[in-house]
């Protein structure tokens, strides 16, 4: 936004209107003297977009001429390129109005226009600063109002640069309305819990926790003995309802008739109980009686059969007996002859045995005498070949061995060598035949070739055919030394060889060649027959067993085995048979043996009868009045135990009737104790429940416990208020910060460039909690803001707001900076480099000066504005 | 000859209202006690000789000495009347030794067993005492099937909650008197006054004791004609304070103030008033911060006077915000909290919390 004029009528001194017009984008300075209504203009301006046109408040009031009317103030700002033409007037009634045109036509008007203006003092995002700035000297802006110790100190820290530092500040941070909220916050939060957000010691909220706590505590206390209480009470009803029982006297009647009925029923039970008891016993003396008849006519009886089953036993047991030995006898002579079958069985297994040892050591000795032929054999192999060793090997030590061979090949070539050599120098001799004469030249014992060289050293003897003999006489000697030394050397290699010529020797190198074939031969051969030597083998041989006739004589029994086995199997039969026989024969032994036991015995038995029944002359006729004596006593037997049985069937119960009587006693007996100790069980829980009612516990409990719920809504509302304050501190530290971290660094970073125009090297610290600054360091020394000079105080001021200016106009959003009489300590050595700032920033800002130095501003240059009448 | 008497319940002498301000308390103690007297001269008034207590005279089985003397002492001022009680839920015959002590006074007559009993010739009276705080039975059921003479006047005294038609096992059901014949079921336990019937009512505490019940608390003057004949039951005030919830929906273009005084309007001494506020609705910030100060300067004409706005809206208009800030961090703040506070997303709980920390802000910064 750009300000491009400003109309005012009825704004204090003003009654008529007055204009300043022509301000341009760039540096505008309206220099008056004071009392001109410099400062008016400032505060028309801020009324115009900072009132709503309904306010009459302080500031308005103040807008008022002496002489009354309506204020009115008109602006020309420029936004975006085009002009807008803002009027507002403030007044009771018809008289406050608001409008925005456009050129002349109506843009806005009422509550639109003033919506449009608050849009225009703010940039695009909301929360920004206001779309004005301007210095006024010794204006704080609010009025704080509260005293506080602390809010007051602060207050007194704000000298004149912070508050007009602070104008920008505030409207980025908050501001004193945000120092405000922030201090009634902590102050609030303050009472309840402490800068860690825990519980204050002693504050409301610890105070209400420990009183819910007490209150439930005695609560809890309460209801233990409310509820003692109650089951007292209820005990008390309910020993108190069989108290009464107990003493009705009904009950007690009938109790003592139940005493009564019950001592007779034990009496006559007991009087019972002593008939009975004698029935019992004159019953068992006669059952006594009568079983003692039974065992003597019982005894007799079984001594009388027994007499007769011991002769019978006796009778029977000799027969058998008699039968039993002829048996023994026959069985042992089955044994003897299977005796003797069992010794000629062993005899000839024995034999067989015998016969089958000589056969197996036949074998043997057959299987040792083909080893023995085997190794004789491969004796025999080895010596010969050890012969055909040692002579091949005799031999091919006495032959010339291949190296001697070779090296007198060498010496052979080396000799042709020579002699080929002399031969080139040597007189030679070349034969050409006419045709048909061939082989009529003789050299010696040989013809001489057709056209071959021939040399001839020592002259030679020719014999012509048909014509003689030639000598040729060699004129020209040779050297021949090396020849003949040659060939002496050879020789005499030969003779120490003890041949005469190479042949010879190689003729002893094939013989010796030889020898070596047959010497490995021999090897092999040897070492097939005896591969561990030959004394080795002979050692073997010797170990062989000497040969033994007689076993060799055995060898005309083939079937040694068959027999062996047939004689083995008779003899298993004639052992089983013997065995038989024996088995036999002992049971038969065994037999006899017991049937003499059982004679003996029933012998034994029929003495002891007969002893028995010594004296009884009849024994039928005993039995039978034995017999007799016992039925009768079981006849008088019977009687008595159907007077047992009556007198049992009509017996009560004695542990039943002595229960019924204990009872009955009991009950009267514990109805007695009962009652005493109901009374005075019911004395203690009256002095209880009296002691509670006089304590009111129930009444307690019940107001205890509507305080427990009053108290706990206290503590809910407390955490809530707390809650609340936290939630509000916290947003409100938010907001600042993120104001801070929007603004304040990006100011800073504006004003250095300015500050380093004024005092090269010039810094500035901020104080962080504040967001002012703090320190001023320049020339080596920092120093406090406090303690600067009014000037620098000043003049840091208008740098701050002319670096925000700055700030605002790089984010799209210029805004005009209005300084109002802001230089006025300001000597004139550094007022030339404030102007120096201006007119820099003014490039590209639109800065209104107001000052009442009309001399000094004249360097400052710009463009001059004044307060005219408004046509 | 018409039979003439008092029908009243649930005193419930001895309570101490905890809950309630410490200035107040004492007073509605006091006020309880002084009920006695004047239900008492409502019997006089009314002619009436016998004042029925269906239940909970006290409000604890073991009042502390002070409570009983003083209401037996107070009940034993008029020579010619006679209070016939029957123990209710609070204070059932479990409490023995109190009613030992009740009987020793000549001005009561309780009735302790579930018997006919004469209460002035060709009365009878059919008690129906609670034996412990939860019976488990329908303890008006004996009134039914019992042998008593024709011609006679039949009045019912029992202590219980009524429901429908149906025999629920505790419950009183709510024709109990046409199909016992009784010419008359006084009923105590509900703490409002009810007409169930012709014949059966509930008297209601004489003196009220929460919200729950409106107005001043009442005891019933009953007049029987004669068997068989409808019953003429006539309410009367008995209560010295006046109790009453009231409910206070306000919009963004109402006054709050006014609409709060316009509740709050009624004759009679604010004194003895007590009044729970409601509001709910929408207002404006400033509107909400003047409601909670005319809450706050009212108050302390009431015997109680409270204010409850969990249920009440705030809406913040660009003004409202504005009067905290129309720029920079503050408004910043008061924007996050608004938001907030209409956050469905968060918890109830949440958007309070924060709803309150916007309204704090307002009140703080908005008059500077």
């Amino acid at each position: 936004m750009i300000l491009r004029s400003i109309r005012l009528h009825n704004v204090r001194r003003f009654t008529d209107p007055v204009i300043v017009r022509g301000i341009e984008p760039g540096l505008n300075v309206l220099a008056a003297p004071n009392e001109k209504g410099k400062s008016t203009i400032l505060d028309a301006l801020h009324a115009m977009f900072f009132r709503d046109r309904k306010s009459f408040d302080k500031r308005i009031k103040s807008l008022v001429p002496h002489a009354g009317g309506t204020p009115k103030v008109i602006a020309e700002i420029e936004r975006d390129g085009t002009v807008f033409r803002l009027e507002k007037s403030w007044g009771r009634g018809s008289g406050k109005s608001v409008k925005v045109f456009v050129g002349d036509r109506l843009h806005r008007q009422a509550d639109d226009a003033e919506e449009w203006i608050r849009g225009v003092m703010k940039p695009p995002e909301r929360g920004g600063p206001a779309g004005l700035l301007w210095v006024r000297q010794g204006q704080v802006g609010f009025d704080l109002g509260d005293k506080r110790s602390k809010e007051g100190a602060h207050l007194a820290r704000r000298n004149m640069l912070t508050s007009s530092i602070e104008s920008e500040v505030d409207a980025m941070t908050g501001g004193r309305k945000m120092e405000v909220a922030q201090a009634r916050c902590d102050e609030e939060l303050g009472r309840y819990v402490t800068a860690t957000r825990r519980e204050k010691k002693g504050g409301p909220l610890t105070a209400c926790r420990l009183q819910v706590d007490e209150i439930a505590a005695r609560v809890q206390g309460l209801k233990q003995k409310s509820i003692q209480l109650k089951e007292e009470l209820t005990d008390r009803k309910r020993k108190r309802r069989i108290l009464d029982d107990l003493r009705d006297p009904d009950g007690e009647a009938e109790r003592r008739r139940r005493l009564e009925e019950a001592e007779k029923a034990y009496a006559a039970a007991h009087r019972h109980a002593q008939q009975l008891e004698n029935a019992r016993t004159l019953e068992d003396s006669k059952r006594l009686e009568a079983e003692r008849a039974k065992d003597r006519c019982d005894t007799l009886l079984r001594d009388v059969l027994e007499r007769g089953q011991a002769m019978d036993e006796y009778q029977r047991a000799k027969k058998a007996a008699a039968e039993v030995a002829q048996d023994v006898d026959r069985y042992n002579e089955a044994l003897v002859h299977q005796d003797t079958l069992w010794k000629e069985a062993i005899k000839a297994a024995e034999r067989a045995r015998t016969a089958l040892e000589l056969s197996r050591r036949r074998d043997n000795m057959v299987t040792v005498e083909a080893r023995r032929a085997e190794l004789v054999s491969r004796l025999e192999q080895a010596l010969v070949a050890r012969r055909e060793l040692e002579t091949a090997r005799a031999e091919e030590r006495t032959e010339v061995p291949p190296e001697e061979v070779e090296r007198l090949g060498a010496m052979v070539a080396h000799i042709r060598s020579l002699q080929r050599d002399r031969d080139r120098e040597a007189t030679a001799i070349t034969m050409n035949y006419v045709p048909g004469q061939e082989g009529a030249v003789r050299m010696g014992t040989r013809d001489l070739e057709h056209g071959m060289r021939i040399a001839i050293p020592e002259g030679t003897l020719l014999d012509i055919a048909g014509i003689g003999r030639l000598r040729i006489h060699a004129d020209q000697r040779v050297d021949d030394a090396s020849l003949r030394a040659a060939r002496n050397k050879l020789q005499s290699r030969l003779q120490s060889l003890g041949h005469n010529s190479i042949e010879d020797a190689r003729a002893s190198l094939g013989r010796r060649q030889a020898a070596g074939e047959r010497r490995r031969d021999a090897e092999v051969k040897l070492r097939g027959v005896a591969p561990d030597g030959i004394d080795r083998l002979r050692a073997h041989l010797a170990e062989l067993p000497e040969e033994d006739e007689m076993v060799l004589g055995a060898l005309l029994m083939p079937d040694a085995r068959l027999l062996d086995a047939k004689a083995r199997r008779d003899l298993e039969v004639a052992v089983e048979a013997k065995e038989h026989a024996r088995r036999h024969a002992s049971e038969a032994e065994r037999r006899l043996e017991r049937l003499a036991a059982t004679q003996d015995s029933a012998e034994a038995r029929l003495r002891r009868v007969r002893v028995v029944l010594q004296g009884i002359e009849e024994p039928d006729v005993e039995v039978a009045r034995r017999e007799a004596t016992h039925a009768r006593l079981l006849k008088e037997l019977k009687v008595r135990e159907k007077m047992r049985y009556a007198l049992e069937e009509a017996a009560p119960d004695m542990s039943d009737v002595r229960s019924r009587l204990e009872r009955a006693r009991s009950v009267i007996a514990r109805a007695d104790e009962e009652k005493a100790r109901l009374r005075e069980v019911l004395a203690k829980l009256d002095t209880s429940i009296e002691l509670q009612d006089g304590n009111a516990v129930e009444e307690e409990l019940a107001d205890a416990q509507e305080q427990l719920v009053a108290a706990e809504i206290r503590l809910k509302e407390i955490l809530h208020e707390v809650a609340v304050l936290v939630r509000l501190k916290k947003a409100l530290t938010k907001a600042q910060k993120a104001a801070r971290d929007r603004y304040v660094d990006p100011v800073k970073k504006e004003l250095l460039p300015l500050l380093r125009m004024m005092w090269p090297g010039g810094q500035i610290s901020w104080d962080a909690e504040e967001i002012l600054p703090d320190t001023f360091e320049r020339a080596g020394t920092t120093e406090k803001f406090s303690v600067l000079s009014g000037g620098t105080q000043e003049q840091i001021a208008i740098l701050v707001r002319l670096a925000f200016a700055r700030m605002l106009a790089r984010r799209g959003t210029p805004a005009p900076a209005i300084l109002d009489d802001a230089i006025v300590y300001t000597d004139d050595d550094r007022i030339e480099a404030m102007f120096d700032v201006l007119t820099r920033q003014a490039k590209d800002l639109q800065i209104i000066v107001l000052t009442c130095r009309q001399k000094a501003f004249r360097e400052l240059g710009g463009k001059a504005l004044r307060i005219e009448p408004a046509s | 000859m018409p039979f003439r008497f008092v029908h009243t319940s649930d005193l419930h002498l001895g309570k101490r209202f905890g809950t309630y301000p410490e200035s107040i308390r004492g007073r509605l103690v006091e006020a309880r006690h002084g009920a006695l007297h004047r239900v008492a001269q409502v019997a006089v008034d009314h002619g009436a000789r016998h004042i029925l207590v269906a239940g909970d005279l006290f409000d604890s089985e073991t009042p502390s000495p002070s409570v009983w003397r003083q209401a037996l002492s107070e009940m034993s001022r008029h020579d010619s009347l006679q209070w016939v009680i029957i123990p209710g839920n609070h204070d059932s015959l479990v409490a023995e030794p109190l009613w030992d002590r009740v009987g020793q006074y000549d001005a009561v007559r309780l009735l302790a067993e579930p018997t006919p009993a004469e209460l002035a010739p060709g009365v009878v009276l059919l008690p129906a005492p609670m034996p412990s705080r939860s019976p488990g039975r329908d303890l008006t059921r004996w009134m039914e099937g019992v042998s008593i003479p024709s011609g006679l006047i039949r009045i019912g005294l029992a202590h219980g909650g009524i429901a429908g038609f149906g025999e629920d096992s505790e419950v009183i059901p709510p024709n109990r008197a046409e199909r016992a014949s009784l010419d008359y079921l006084a009923l105590g336990d509900w703490h409002g006054q009810m007409r169930v019937t012709d014949r059966t009512w509930y008297s209601g505490s004489p003196e009220r004791d929460n919200f729950k019940h409106d107005g001043y608390g009442t005891c019933l003057a009953v007049t029987l004609p004669g068997p068989g004949q409808t019953p003429t039951v006539k309410s009367v005030r008995t209560g010295q304070f006046d109790w009453a919830e009231v409910e206070l929906t306000l919009t963004p273009e109402q006054g709050a103030v006014k609409a709060l005084a316009a509740v709050l309007h009624a004759g009679g001494s604010r004194r003895n008033m007590l009044r729970k506020v409601r509001a709910n609705g929408w207002i404006r910030l400033p509107e909400r911060a003047a409601l909670a100060q005319a809450a706050e300067d009212l108050a302390p004409e009431f015997g109680l006077l409270t204010v409850r706005t969990e249920d009440l809206g705030t809406e913040c208009m660009v003004d409202d915000l504005d009067a905290i800030s129309a720029g920079g961090a503050l408004r910043v703040a008061a924007d996050e909290l608004l938001a907030e506070s209409e956050n469905n997303a968060l918890s109830d709980e949440d958007r309070k919390v924060a709803g309150a920390s916007l309204r704090r802000l307002y009140t703080i910064v908005a008059p500077l």
